[in-house]
């Protein structure tokens, strides 16, 4: 299992390996323990975000509504702290924040069957405007001191957020490894009907995986106010939502489900991430960067399509 | 049967959403409420101003700034009596933006005041409110080849970019690099302030090099990560420019990170732009930014409303003029300027914005 | 399978539903703003609604065929500003028409190519495309809008025929152009099919990839289209045009009844739904209502007219 799993990452692996060559060529500052820090400290929301993602998209699903749920945690987070809550009680508030979005795309999408992408359209918008309009418009910022732990804390000489997001996706790997629900999640994603013949019950694994998927989403928020310092209701993580999705699908997942895993998701981040940071590292032409960030995205796609076409010539029906 | 009650209850649900939302717009709680004036019942029996009614039409709604720009048009709007109508699409979309003045031709208003997202796409929509005899007037961002009466700015973008200039040059003692940070590549106005901040340097400051811009597209994030990249890339940076609200606050939690992390010397790199004080107002403090250009938006939006009232009560714009709560403005030909303001440590206190 | 015989009812009491709500909204903001119910205004929105229209009536098809194009946007803007500088480099006008609308084909083609030709998933092709032709508009015109075109161009976006935008004109005869191919002839039918079971579909001998190839292609035309409407009724072509249309475009489909995993829908349910977030955006707007509570009302009515049990009968794929 784990020799079949390694083989359906390797075309991606390779691939960020030949960009890494290419940007350390470019630039003698990329390849480096602090740009590698630099680069990791850019995309530790992304990381933890994707760990949801990937789980939605193993069901078969997908969620637009991360981003409007990051601006909503972000400002409730940021509205709390300017009462003078605690720091820490007002990050717990705001992961309980983000686990009711999740509950709610989830009642939605488990409960009264709507596709997943018709609820998260609705509550992207709806999240979004609720987000402005608790913030009134305004920025949340001038965080207290105490709330920058989260984002810039260190602990054991490390960043706290890294350990937060490399704990995360520890527990997350073992569970969708080796696990019972994990293999349910699988089943489900993969044939639906016969999960639910097996005796899964569909719609409590879907709800369960939209509440967590929620949870991570609200502490990648916690993590995103605490370390940019400042929160814009109306753009925070605008674009979030599909740049995840593509970093799990880069990782190999399928968008049908039953196929991916988190390790592949993280280097679909991981991948996503280093180009952004290498095209500024490498003095690029600002014009360019939008250009080429794309160009290698249809790349690792036609690379991840031709692996799997090799490897198995019977048809997924990959073609949503 | 069943899909009839279900029909009927989509029906009571969409009335009371609506509904409601009409509420929240009334009640001036929403981003894009109708500020009436308290005593409208009581106006209209004495005069006919309450009737005057003007859509004021920022580039965005979302936005700190234009956030502060409306308490500004609702204070006015107060102040004079009229009713004014402050909304914009979502995103910076010069579509929908036009869309949105179409919409608001067609509610008869007497004036518009835009901050048009593209200068040359509101040309046809300027000529059919001229047509049915709708005052207009640009705010923040000009149109100048259209059918606008006056523009209203807190200055020209060349002086605002040359103040940057300035502003930057004499902190890092005429020589270094400096970057810039701009909110989109492709907006008018931050082309034209960062254009005449090169020049400046070009003329002033020969030995300033710009070494890169940047674009947040208007994301925090992207600034964010942006400013993380510059001070990486640049090891040797001396200066970052930000020319637009999200764009100084983002480069100085950067610095400041990387100062407290040790990897940038405290004070090597000077940071000046336009911000709202409030936002930047802890990195002032710590003297990581130094000085902050910002005029008030609130201030903004309350000439360009006194302005289309002045139109449409058939009364002249003359300079010097005396706008109350504004001050004193300078007109200068077709443009209203109600100047700049620099924020420093001993005054940030004092902005209410 | 025996969802096509169910298809036709399903549909028409969907539509009925649609219809009504439509009415509703109507009859609804015509007592809130006396403006609403009036020839200008109707006019006014008819105009306006032109660009998501043209780009719904590919991503209908392509969405019945259970697939999807979030790459429209881009697409628009990319060859709205491919005309802006063929024209700007001395082309007659018309000649940079036909470039914008090469554009689109191109862009159409790439798309088509890598998802019916190498079976990649099309989603993701079309995210990267989103964000390269974006980044590729930025190269090409370093975000200048470029503007000045002939008067005779504006005629497209901006004259009235008899009273009636001609854009809308246009938009109306393509709509039912487009909803005689889907329900009269054999191409409809295989897009149907491939929606509901493709390899059925492959399986009697039809060409599933060259079906799909001619949906993208016909989306990156019909998205070059909405480009030049486009820029003849905003007389600018800016490197921003088109920015998140695809989600307007993609809530009309939806709205108006198309099923999001293929198989079911019908252009006539996507044109009602356009004009059900028209005419609640315009009355919002009249009304002075906010953009934000507009996106919570819409969010909540995209919630309501798609969420019915009518999805039962599919609930997992």
């Amino acid at each position: 299992m784990k020799r079949i799993a390694n083989i359906h990452e390797a075309p991606i692996i390779l691939f960020t390996l030949i960009v890494i060559a290419l940007f350390s060529s470019l630039s003698p500052d990329f390849l480096q323990f602090d740009n590698a820090r630099l680069i990791l400290d850019q995309n530790i929301s992304s990381f933890i975000v994707a760990i949801g993602m990937t789980m939605v998209i193993l069901l078969g699903g997908m969620d637009l509504s991360v981003g409007s749920v990051l601006a909503l945690t972000a400002t409730s987070v940021g509205v709390f702290l300017n009462h003078g809550m605690h720091p820490w009680l007002a990050a717990l508030l705001g992961v309980c924040i983000g686990v009711l979005c999740g509950a709610v795309n989830g009642y939605f999408i488990a409960k009264w069957k709507i596709p997943d992408i018709i609820v998260t359209l609705a509550t992207m918008y709806i999240f979004r405007g609720i987000a402005v309009g608790i913030s009134g418009g305004t920025w949340m910022t001038n965080f207290p001191e105490g709330f920058r732990y989260f984002g810039q804390g260190e602990l054991f000489g490390a960043s706290f957020p890294l350990l937060v997001a490399i704990v995360l996706i520890a527990i997350f790997i073992y569970v969708m490894r080796f696990t019972r629900s994990g293999r349910k999640i699988y089943a489900i994603g993969g044939n639906g009907s016969a999960a639910k013949l097996a005796g899964i019950n569909v719609a409590r694994t879907k709800f369960t995986v939209y509440v967590w998927t929620g949870m991570l989403v609200g502490i990648a928020a916690v993590i995103f106010a605490s370390k940019v310092g400042s929160v814009q209701a109306s753009t925070a993580g605008s674009s979030l939502s599909f740049e995840v999705m593509a970093a799990v699908l880069i990782g190999g997942g399928s968008i049908f489900g039953g196929v991916g895993t988190v390790a592949g998701t993280m280097i679909g981040v991981l991948f996503m991430g280093m180009i952004k940071n290498g095209l500024i590292i490498s003095k690029i032409s600002p014009f360019w960067v939008d250009a080429t960030t794309g160009f290698l995205i249809i790349l690792a796609i036609v690379i991840n399509t031709l692996q799997r076409i090799r490897q198995n010539k019977s048809k997924e029906g990959d073609l949503l | 049967m069943k899909k009839v009650i279900l029909t009927v209850l989509t029906g009571v649900m969409a009335l009371s959403l609506a509904a409601c939302g009409n509420n929240n717009g009334n009640n001036g709680n929403g981003g894009g409420s109708q500020a009436a004036p308290a005593a409208s019942g009581s106006a209209s029996a004495g005069s006919s101003s309450a009737s005057r009614t003007y859509f004021i039409n920022p580039k965005s709604i979302g936005p700190a700034y234009w956030a502060a720009a409306q308490k500004g048009a609702e204070q006015a709007a107060g102040d004079l009596n009229v009713k004014v109508v402050y909304n914009a699409p979502t995103e910076a979309d010069s579509a929908k933006q036009i869309n949105m003045i179409q919409d608001m031709l067609t509610r008869k208003v007497d004036g518009i005041g835009v901050s048009p997202n593209d200068a040359k796409a509101v040309g046809p929509i300027f000529k059919k409110a001229l047509g049915q005899d709708v005052k207009i007037v640009t705010w923040d961002s000009d149109a100048p080849e259209t059918d606008r009466q006056y523009y209203v700015a807190p200055d020209t973008d060349k002086t605002v970019g040359e103040l940057l200039a300035k502003t930057i040059g004499d902190e890092i003692g005429g020589k270094g690099k400096v970057a810039f940070m701009v909110a989109g590549l492709g907006s008018e106005n931050q082309i034209a302030k960062s254009d005449a901040a090169k020049a400046y340097f070009a003329a002033n400051y020969p030995d300033i090099e710009v070494v890169t811009t940047v674009s947040s597209d208007d994301d925090q994030q992207k600034a964010y990560a942006n400013a993380q990249n510059l001070i990486k890339t640049y090891p040797d940076l001396n200066g970052i420019i930000g020319f637009a609200g999200g764009e100084p606050p983002a480069a100085a939690e950067v610095v400041e990170q990387a100062v407290k992390a040790g990897t940038l010397k405290a004070g090597q790199v000077a940071i000046t732009g336009i911000a709202v004080p409030s936002v930047v107002k802890n990195y002032i403090k710590n003297g990581t930014i130094k000085t902050d250009i910002i005029w008030d938006p609130g201030k903004l939006a309350y000439t360009t409303v006194y302005v289309l009232d002045q139109l449409a009560q058939g009364k002249e714009i003359t300079d010097g003029m005396d706008i109350p709560t504004v001050g004193k403005v300078i007109v200068d030909g077709k443009n209203v300027f109600i100047g700049t303001l620099q924020v420093t440590k001993d005054n940030v206190d004092s902005f209410g914005f | 399978m025996s969802e096509r015989t169910i298809r036709l009812p399903f549909r028409q009491n969907k539509l009925l539903v649609q219809l009504f709500l439509l009415l509703f909204i109507l009859v609804l903001f015509s007592f809130l703003s006396p403006y609403f119910f009036t020839v200008t205004n109707f006019m006014n929105v008819f105009n306006q609604m032109v660009e998501v229209g043209l780009i719904a009536i590919p991503m209908t098809m392509i969405v019945i065929s259970g697939a999807m194009d979030l790459s429209v946007g881009s697409i628009l803007g990319f060859s709205a500003v491919c005309m802006g500088i063929a024209f700007e480099h001395g082309l007659n006008i018309w000649a940079s028409v036909v470039v914008a609308l090469v554009a689109g084909l191109l862009c159409g083609a790439v798309n088509g190519y890598l998802i019916a030709r190498h079976r990649m998933q099309a989603i993701v092709v079309t995210i990267g495309m989103l964000v390269m032709l974006r980044g590729l508009v930025y190269v090409f015109n370093e975000g200048r809008p470029i503007s000045g075109y002939p008067d005779s161009f504006y005629f497209l976006g901006q004259e009235y025929v008899a009273g009636v935008p001609f854009n809308a004109i246009f938009l109306a005869l393509l709509f039912l152009l487009a909803n005689f191919v889907m329900k009269r002839t054999r191409f409809g039918t295989y897009v149907y099919g491939i929606g509901n079971n493709e390899e059925a579909v492959h399986y009697s001998g039809i060409s599933v990839v060259r079906t799909r190839m001619i949906l993208f292609l016909l989306s990156g035309l019909f998205s070059a289209t909405a480009g030049v409407f486009l820029v003849s009724r905003l007389a600018s072509a800016e490197a921003t045009s088109g920015t998140n249309i695809e989600l307007d475009v993609l809530t009309a489909t939806l709205i108006g009844g198309t099923h999001i995993f293929g198989g079911r829908g019908s252009l006539s349910g996507t044109f009602v739904g356009l004009l059900i977030i028209v005419f609640l955006r315009n009355g919002l707007n009249l009304l002075g209502v906010s953009v934000l509570y507009q996106a919570v009302i819409l969010g909540a009515l995209l919630l309501i007219a798609v969420g019915n049990k009518s999805f039962k009968g599919r609930s997992f794929q």
